[in-house]
């Protein structure tokens, strides 16, 4: 296995009139070719931004640092120009709902020929066509869809095509934010299935961004558990899901309410403010398990035991 | 068993689908969206009932059609045994005092510019301060509003009250604001509360701590609950009993513990087995349900869940429409759309009811025929049985199907069930 995409030291931190969030800090993470990897998180914790840092999507009050290496590149040294073009070609993005990513007044077979001549202007409009219906047959969507709107077509349909769209080009790498979260359980296990097969034919490598962790359970090949903007824990999906090891991934897990559940269990309190510099865990107001260095000293992620596990605590 | 607080009779909501003017003066403004179709339960004192499926169902249309939000379009709402179906303003009036909403989104249903004292105090002034007796009567004076209003906050575990009366909702965490929102649906001391999607946009290390609070206020103010889902395995833990929900019916009704562990219905079935398992050494290749939920202004014929269900039979309600459907996933495969383009394509096929057909031009229609009839052979299964004819009427082939047999709730194992596989 090759690495696709190599993430060091990378922090984004947005400059906001209350002061400087750091949304994300010091995120290491290595997505591996032909693989998912879910990207897992609870509201805020950074997972959404990190996503969007590795395509250059953020805003402007945004400061990234660090290094995003992909195919021999540091995506935050390069020019907005060279940015744009491995953008929907090599790498490609699809997001929680694809009715606010598709144009409404534009119809599905006019996304198909504006994507690939934004890459590829030469081509003409019938040989874009003929590409897009390949694509589409790949995501199982009927050819006849290319000529409707956007509101014409369901939800499934519409996220099908985002996905086709990502398709084009063959990407080396899809970033999928929580592509299924405005998706119901049949439909949601539909795409992922179909996301899972088509990973397969294309060879891309996939990061499944998602506050669902029985979806990381069932799909992804590595786990990377994040909280107030750092990975608490890293790890390949059974030995992580078998035992894991940092307080938050228990507490997480302890909560899910999947069909066994007998007894309900949260994580006390709630997560912190991402405002400003703090010193110590991020965890340590609502840990069970908090010792008195972790109040002062912030844990660095370290490799933990035999499974190639990284976890950010003093526990280990 | 009591006798029920709420009885639901053969609801049926439809809201007409907004056309144009002259659309309607042509006669194509009828359309309606059946919403809830023809849906019967009831609810006994001090029971949690779940109604449980996808979006679009109708379960939150029947929330709101209990609370008197939208109307019924024909049906039966008892309540205690008195009639609620189309309340009057006055009705309504009282009949909010003991049957309240709880929505999905704390947040949305709190003023942003109310104080949330305010918000609960504001409730009080309208309806009076609840008495022991069951009555109410007008507060004295703002102080003992103010008075009242902490003594709910203090209920719901807001405290110190006087710390969060005079607070706006942005200032509140989300679960705070969600014992706001409870404050003020206990304020009005309902028998009945209704709570729709409660913890759906809570994260899930804290959603626990809302269903647990749902259940203590239970406890205490011996509440009565319809609890709205689209989530089963939440479903399982909170409900006493549960209505399988799909496409504006109950397709399985009875007790939580009977449908978990036996579930009849292929919609339950499929449902169940699409939650994702948290434990990746438990993985299993899942057998989906084909396609989408369809539009429900045109829900299928029979039952409404055929042209999905893995196991249907040939009387389950195939219609022309299913025809093209089949064509349509079979012409997905370049080579098949190329080889049977003769009979195509998909868009030239038109339904109606039980009939499927297509004006060939200046083809033959022979040809045609004898290729669809290929087609529905090599397809097999419940479609390719329930097809009365194949035939060919002046330059049309046409495929018709036989009408279905007529589906009706069955008990069986201790529920009912809309299917008729049983």
């Amino acid at each position: 296995m090759t690495a696709v995409l190599e993430l060091e030291e990378l922090s984004v931190t947005f400059g906001t009139p209350q002061g400087e969030v750091h949304a994300v800090q010091d995120v290491n993470l290595t997505i591996e070719s032909g693989s998912i990897t879910g990207l897992v998180g609870e509201s805020g914790c950074g997972k959404s931004t990190l996503g969007r840092a590795i395509l250059r999507l953020l805003p402007d009050n945004a400061t990234v640092r660090g290094s995003i290496r992909f195919a021999g590149l540091n995506l935050l040294s390069l020019p907005p120009k060279e940015i744009r073009d491995l953008r929907g070609r090599n790498l490609a993005m699809i997001f929680q709902d694809p009715m606010t990513r598709l144009n409404p007044l534009m119809r599905i077979r006019d996304h198909f020929i504006e994507t690939i001549r934004a890459h590829e202007p030469a081509v003409r409009p019938e040989a874009a066509l003929e590409r897009a219906k390949k694509v589409l047959a790949d995501v199982r969507v009927p050819s006849d869809r290319l000529g409707m709107y956007p509101h014409e077509l369901s939800g499934g349909m519409r996220q099908r095509i985002m996905i086709a769209l990502c398709l084009l080009f063959k990407p080396a790498l899809l970033i999928a934010d929580e592509p299924t979260t405005a998706l119901d359980v049949i439909l949601e296990a539909q795409i992922l299935q179909l996301l899972q097969s088509i990973m397969r034919e294309y060879d891309m490598a996939v990061l499944l961004i998602t506050h669902n962790l029985g979806l990381v359970a069932e799909f992804a090949d590595r786990v990377a558990v994040m909280y107030a903007g750092r990975i608490a824990e890293e790890g390949a999906t059974v030995p992580l899901f078998r035992e894991p090891r940092h307080p938050y991934t228990q507490g997480l897990l302890r909560s899910v309410i999947d069909l066994e559940t007998t007894k309900l269990y949260s994580v006390p309190g709630e997560p912190p403010s991402l405002l400003g510099n703090s010193a110590g865990c991020p965890f340590y107001l609502r840990c069970e398990k908090r010792m008195d260095v972790c109040k002062t000293v912030f844990p660095e992620i370290r490799l933990v035991g035999e499974d190639h596990r990284k976890v950010a605590c003093h526990l280990y | 068993m009591t006798k029920p607080l709420l009885e639901v009779r053969d609801l049926n909501v439809h809201f007409s689908v907004y056309s144009g003017f002259v659309q309607r003066l042509l006669g194509g403004g009828d359309a309606k969206v059946h919403a809830v179709d023809g849906v019967t339960f009831s609810i006994a004192e001090g029971e949690v009932f779940g109604l449980v499926g996808e979006s679009g169902c109708g379960k939150t249309t029947i929330a709101k059609t209990l609370v008197g939000l939208v109307r019924a379009t024909s049906g039966q709402i008892l309540f205690r045994g008195e009639e609620v179906t189309q309340p009057d303003s006055k009705t309504l009036f009282r009949l909010r005092e003991r049957i309240q909403l709880i929505y999905q989104d704390a947040h949305a249903a709190l003023s942003p510019a109310m104080t949330v004292g305010e918000a609960v105090a504001d409730v009080l002034r309208t309806h009076g301060l609840p008495t022991e007796r069951g009555e109410r009567t007008r507060a004295k004076s703002e102080a003992a509003t103010r008075e009242a209003v902490y003594h709910i906050f203090d209920d719901v575990g807001l405290r110190p009250p006087s710390f969060y009366y005079d607070k706006y909702p942005d200032e509140l965490s989300g679960g705070q604001k969600q014992r706001v929102v409870a404050g003020r649906v206990l304020a009005l001391r309902p028998q009945l509360i209704v709570a729709d999607e409660p913890v759906a946009m809570l994260d899930m290390s804290v959603r626990a701590r809302m269903l647990e609070f749902l259940m203590e206020l239970k406890a205490k103010y011996h509440l009565t609950y319809l609890f709205i889902t689209h989530d089963l395995a939440t479903a399982k833990f909170m409900c006493d009993r549960i209505g399988i929900m799909y496409l504006g019916r109950i397709v399985e009704m009875g007790s939580a513990r009977t449908i978990y562990a036996n579930p009849k219905h292929p919609y339950t079935k499929a449902l169940l087995q699409a939650i994702p398992i948290p434990n990746p050494e438990r993985r299993t290749v899942k057998v989906l349900p084909r396609g989408e939920v369809p539009n429900a202004v045109w829900p299928p014929a029979g039952c409404r869940f055929h042209p999905r269900c893995p196991v249907a039979l040939a009387t389950c309600g195939w219609e022309g429409r299913d025809v093209i459907a089949l064509l349509e996933e079979r012409w997905l495969s370049p080579e098949l759309a190329k080889r049977e383009a003769l009979a195509g394509p998909v868009e030239e096929w038109e339904a109606q009811g039980l009939m499927a057909g297509r004006d060939v031009g200046k083809a033959d229609p022979a040809l045609v025929q004898v290729l669809i009839q290929r087609i529905v052979q090599e397809t097999g299964g419940p479609l390719a049985d329930a097809i009365r004819g194949i035939y060919v009427d002046g330059s049309t082939v046409v495929v018709e199907f036989r009408p279905p047999n007529p589906l009706v709730p069955k008990e069986i194992e201790g529920r009912v069930v809309d299917c008729l596989l049983y």
